[in-house]
C-alpha cells in the first residue's frame, strides 16, 4: 500500500494530457571568461511555461591558474512573440553565480593567490525556439554590488549564451 | 503618372502610416562616458541603430501591455565581430509624446566579448 501511494503519483504525471515540464541542455559560452570563447554546458528545467530554472557551469585550467564559474538563475518567463516565424519566450526573474580562481606559483608548484566572487541581482533571459526542439538562449544576472556604481548603469555582470535542445 | 504616384501613395501608406509609432530613444552609456551612447530609431516593434556604444544593429521589441514594459531581442555588429542582443526594460509616457525609458540590456559577441548593462534615457515619439 504505501508502494502504491509512492508510485501513484508517478503514474498519474506520465499520463498527464499536457506536458507540463521540460528539459533543455546546451552548450555555449559566458563572460565568466571574458574576452575567451571558453566553453560552457547549461541546463533548465521549464513549466507551465511560466517558470524556468536554469544553469550553467564553465571553467578553465592552466599550469598557471584554473578557475570555475557556476551560475543559478530562476524566472518567470512568457511567451513573448516572434521573429520570422521563431517563438521567442522572454524570462525577468533573480540570478545568482560563484567564481573560484586560483593562481599558482610556477617555480614551486604552490597555490600562490585565490579569489572567489559570488553575484546576486535581478537577471533577464531570451530563448528563441526553432526546428521544434533546438533552441538559442541568453541569459544575463546584474550582480548588485555598490549602489553607486549602479547610479552609473554598472552591474556585477555575468551573461551567458547557448545552443542546445529541448527535450 | 497620375495612376503610377496613387500606386507608390497606396503602396507606401502601410510604412508612412500616422497609425505607425515612430520613436527615437537616446540614452548614455556605463559611467556616462558617452551621452549619447545609445541611439535607436524604432518603427512600431522594430528598432534600429547603435544598440550599445560601438555595436550598431537591430531589435525587435515585445511589449507585455500596454506599452509600458518590454523585452527586446536582436542582433548587432561593432566591426569586428557580431552581437546578440537583449534587453528588458520600461518606459513611462509623461507626455504623449515623450517618455521616460529605463532598461537593462546585455549583449554576447561571437567573438566572446560579453556585457550586461543598464540605462535611462528619453524615448521621443512622431
Amino acid at each position: 500500500m504505501h508502494l502504491i501511494k509512492q508510485v501513484l503519483p508517478l503514474i498519474l504525471l506520465f499520463l498527464s494530457f499536457k506536458v507540463l515540464a521540460s528539459v533543455e541542455a546546451g552548450f555555449g559560452v559566458t563572460s565568466a571568461t571574458s574576452g575567451r570563447l571558453v566553453p560552457a554546458v547549461s541546463a533548465a528545467v521549464t513549466w507551465s511555461d511560466k517558470w524556468a530554472l536554469t544553469g550553467f557551469s564553465t571553467g578553465v585550467s592552466t599550469n598557471a591558474y584554473y578557475q570555475s564559474t557556476y551560475g543559478l538563475s530562476f524566472f518567470r518567463t512568457w511567451k513573448a512573440g516572434e521573429i520570422i516565424g521563431i517563438d521567442v519566450q522572454s524570462g525577468f526573474g533573480l540570478g545568482t553565480f560563484f567564481s573560484k580562481r586560483e593562481f599558482k606559483n610556477l617555480s614551486s608548484g604552490s597555490a600562490a593567490e585565490q579569489k572567489t566572487d559570488f553575484g546576486v541581482g535581478p537577471a533577464l533571459r531570451m530563448n528563441l525556439s526553432f526546428f521544434k526542439n533546438f533552441y538559442l538562449n541568453m541569459e544575463a544576472t546584474y550582480g548588485l554590488r555598490e549602489l553607486g556604481a549602479h547610479f552609473t548603469f554598472n552591474f556585477q555582470d555575468m551573461v551567458s549564451a547557448s545552443l542546445g535542445f529541448r527535450l | 503618372m497620375k495612376r503610377l504616384f496613387l500606386i507608390l501613395i497606396i503602396i507606401s501608406s502601410p510604412i508612412f502610416s500616422f497609425a505607425n509609432d515612430y520613436h527615437l530613444f537616446v540614452g548614455p552609456s556605463n559611467n556616462f562616458a558617452d551621452p549619447i551612447g545609445i541611439i535607436r530609431l524604432g518603427i512600431n516593434d522594430w528598432e534600429l541603430g547603435r544598440l550599445k556604444t560601438g555595436v550598431y544593429g537591430f531589435a525587435k521589441m515585445f511589449y507585455f501591455d500596454s506599452k509600458t514594459y518590454y523585452t527586446e531581442f536582436g542582433l548587432g555588429y561593432s566591426g569586428k565581430e557580431g552581437y546578440l542582443f537583449s534587453a528588458i526594460g520600461a518606459e513611462w509616457r509623461f507626455f504623449s509624446f515623450l517618455g521616460l525609458r529605463g532598461e537593462l540590456y546585455a549583449v554576447a559577441g561571437t567573438l566572446g566579448y560579453f556585457q550586461g548593462l543598464a540605462t535611462v534615457g528619453l524615448a521621443a515619439h512622431f
